[in-house]
């Protein structure tokens, strides 16, 4: 029974993903069509990669609110120190992300702030700069070659982007399953109090998390500012609450210490299918975010549930052996 | 004595998972293939999808409806995908408008200047593509077939005219300060109308001076504030505003009531005929307006993409009218208000 629950409640995100691509399939001529197949893959690539860093900092226990800001940040350093030399752009870019990843994490170590606090500090600051940057405008490159490279279609469905954001959550997933970093993190997540004592470098963890989570949202602007040859001070407003939402569904506790790559990946993709099904439904955009919300609604009871579900059959579990 | 564990978690990690979904992937992209689309599929039952930005703000509206009402008349199937003014979320949209294998595009960008690989999409695919509403830079016209909609810049050059005739008319005569109110700064309509405004005052009355501009943002409650700092800083001095949106122009009223200026002293020019506007020319509080019908930009649009699929090569460009609209003759503006 326990068993049952626990597995019921871990492979949630993959059954909802693979219910909705089955319902939408039968339901729609063209939604398993390999283009439709492709732009939901692209859809998936942007939410992805800064759903996964959030999701790290999440599994900790903590999290990170400058992850929408960063990704304007991002990209308009990538188009207005590169210019028409990308590479160099956004290399200058991923840096910057590394120094406020890092930023974040000290400040929050050495100072004992909530994390809460610490980046939402960070997300007005890094705001402020964007628009900074900008002065007003729309930063924008005659390069559209590297965004075809990024974004042409490989076999029909993937592209560069969403192939490279598929090897982000294969490679964060073997983090955590093989390496100790991977166990402490969970650790950590699930008491803080229990990990130390345990010889668990904390301030190492809360490193990890907080520069993952920074550089996975800089390198979302960085594409994404590559893939639209455009950068702007809104770019990626809207993204910090999608990430939240595909997080949650995809099975990571706000309390920390619970969530995969895996179900983190199927949380993203549920938002993407459903999204991109609605869509190819006609529905509204104001009946699409009404969806979501209720999706999430709906995720959080039977994850509630279940988890009440497994504290009862744990506690007849303890009540029969004493 | 070990539980039984589920075959599903057991066989199922996290990484399992991931590659099981992607072969799944994998499988369906075996089943790509190259695909031509029907470019001169005739208007009636042609399946055509509008890519809009919002369907909040009243001009989109506008555009919407009667965007879907010539549409119906024509027998064209219609599909709508609305964004809220989300360049990303425009660029997915137009990955899965291209996936529905339409037989026309129309296209209202987000932003004008991201949409441009979106367009080389649209291109590379075959569709038709009609862009409404917010010209992109025209060294990018090879990627659409046909544009409709306000020529910014244009809109600017009434608007200075308007300014010119009002100082005339009020016998304030060729000389004296104005200030504005823009639109988001960046985007097409703002830069373009104030390009146009400036350089009309500076070819035909270089004796107004513009001595101040503030980011109104397109919004009521913005541009009050804005023009309350700038009526704050030169008082009567000033002798005109031009706002870029008539709804702007309402806070600017607004704020010049609050400063104990009197707004019908004052010649005051606004744009894009809607409500606020209409009526507070009717009132006598408002000066001007420059006429860009949402009506006739949808209409436009619409009218632009039975073209093509009927296989008829409309213009490349083809701009709204867009005159100038005063006491005398605001009944000009009463489809665009819906009257």
């Amino acid at each position: 029974m326990k068993t049952q629950i626990t597995s019921m409640a871990a492979n949630l995100p993959l059954v909802l993903a693979v219910a909705l691509f089955a319902v939408f399939a039968v339901g729609l001529d063209n939604f398993a069509s390999p283009q439709n197949t492709y732009a939901n893959l692209q859809s998936f690539a942007l939410l992805g990669l800064i759903t996964l860093g959030l999701s790290m900092t999440m599994l900790v226990g903590e999290f990170d609110l400058s992850v929408g800001s960063m990704v304007a940040v991002a990209g308009l350093i990538t188009l207005k120190v590169g210019g028409d030399d990308l590479v160099t752009g956004a290399l200058v870019a991923m840096a910057f992300a590394f120094v406020v990843g890092t930023l974040n994490a000290l400040v929050f170590v050495w100072l004992r702030l909530s994390s809460l606090v610490v980046t939402v500090g960070t997300m007005i600051a890094l705001s402020g700069f964007a628009y900074w940057l900008a002065g007003g405008k729309i930063i924008s490159t005659d390069n559209f070659d590297a965004g075809a490279f990024w974004d042409d279609a490989i076999l029909g469905i993937f592209s560069a982007r969403s192939l490279l954001t598929i090897l982000a959550f294969i490679v964060m997933a073997g983090i955590l399953k093989f390496t100790r970093l991977g166990r402490d993190m969970v650790a950590t997540g699930s008491s803080t109090h229990a990990a130390r004592a345990c010889g668990v470098s904390i301030g190492r963890v809360h490193l990890f998390a907080f520069v993952l989570s920074s550089l996975c949202a800089g390198l979302a602007g960085v594409l994404l500012s590559i893939s639209l040859a455009t950068a702007s001070a809104t770019m990626g407003s809207n993204l910090l609450l999608q990430a939240v939402s595909a997080a949650i569904i995809g099975g990571v506790a706000l309390a920390g210490g619970i969530g995969k790559p895996s179900g983190v990946f199927f949380g993203v993709l549920i938002l993407t299918i459903l999204n991109n099904g609605l869509s190819l439904l006609g529905a509204s955009s104001a009946a699409i975010l009404l969806t979501n919300g209720l999706l999430l609604l709906v995720v959080v009871v039977i994850d509630g549930k279940s988890g009440a579900l497994l504290q009862i059959v744990r506690s007849k579990g303890l009540t029969r052996q004493a | 004595m070990k539980p039984e564990i589920p075959f599903a978690q057991k066989h199922l990690t996290g990484l399992n998972k991931v590659a099981i979904f992607s072969a799944w992937m994998m499988a369906t992209a075996t089943l790509s293939v190259t695909t031509s689309f029907s470019a001169n599929a005739a208007a009636k039952d042609a399946k055509v999808i509008l890519l809009t930005v919002s369907e909040e703000c009243e001009y989109c509206s506008r555009h919407l409806q009667s965007f879907r009402q010539k549409a119906q008349e024509e027998g064209i199937s219609l599909k709508v995908k609305i964004t809220n003014f989300d360049p990303a979320e425009q660029a997915s949209q137009v990955d899965q408008a291209i996936a529905e294998r339409p037989d026309a595009i129309v296209l209202w960008p987000a932003d004008a200047s991201a949409i441009v690989p979106s367009l080389r999409k649209i291109k590379s695919a075959g569709i038709p593509l009609v862009v409404t509403n917010s010209l992109p830079d025209m060294k990018y016209s090879k990627f659409w077939d046909v544009y409709t909609g306000p020529n910014d810049k244009a809109s600017g050059g009434s608007a200075a005219k308007a300014m010119e005739q009002g100082f005339n008319e009020k016998g304030y005569g060729e000389a004296g300060d104005v200030f504005l109110v823009v639109g988001v700064p960046g985007t097409p309509p703002q830069i373009g109308r104030e390009e146009g405004f400036k350089q009309g005052l500076a070819a035909d009355a270089p004796g107004i001076q513009i001595k101040g501009a503030q980011p109104g943002n397109w919004d009521q409650t913005k541009a009050s504030e804005a023009a309350s700092a700038l009526f704050t800083q030169f008082g009567t001095k000033v002798k005109g505003v031009y706002a870029q949106a008539d709804n702007m122009m309402a806070g600017v009223i607004v704020a010049a009531q609050r400063a104990g200026i009197d707004p019908s002293k004052l010649v005051l020019v606004g744009s894009n005929c809607s409500i606020e506007g209409v009526t507070a020319i009717e009132s006598g509080t408002q000066y001007a307006t420059v006429l860009q019908s949402p009506v006739q930009d949808g209409e436009y649009a619409a009218q632009a993409v039975v073209d093509l699929l009927n296989g008829k090569k409309p213009e490349n460009v083809r701009y709204l009218p867009q005159q100038i609209i005063t006491k005398a003759n605001v009944s000009e503006c009463n489809a665009a208000v819906g009257r």
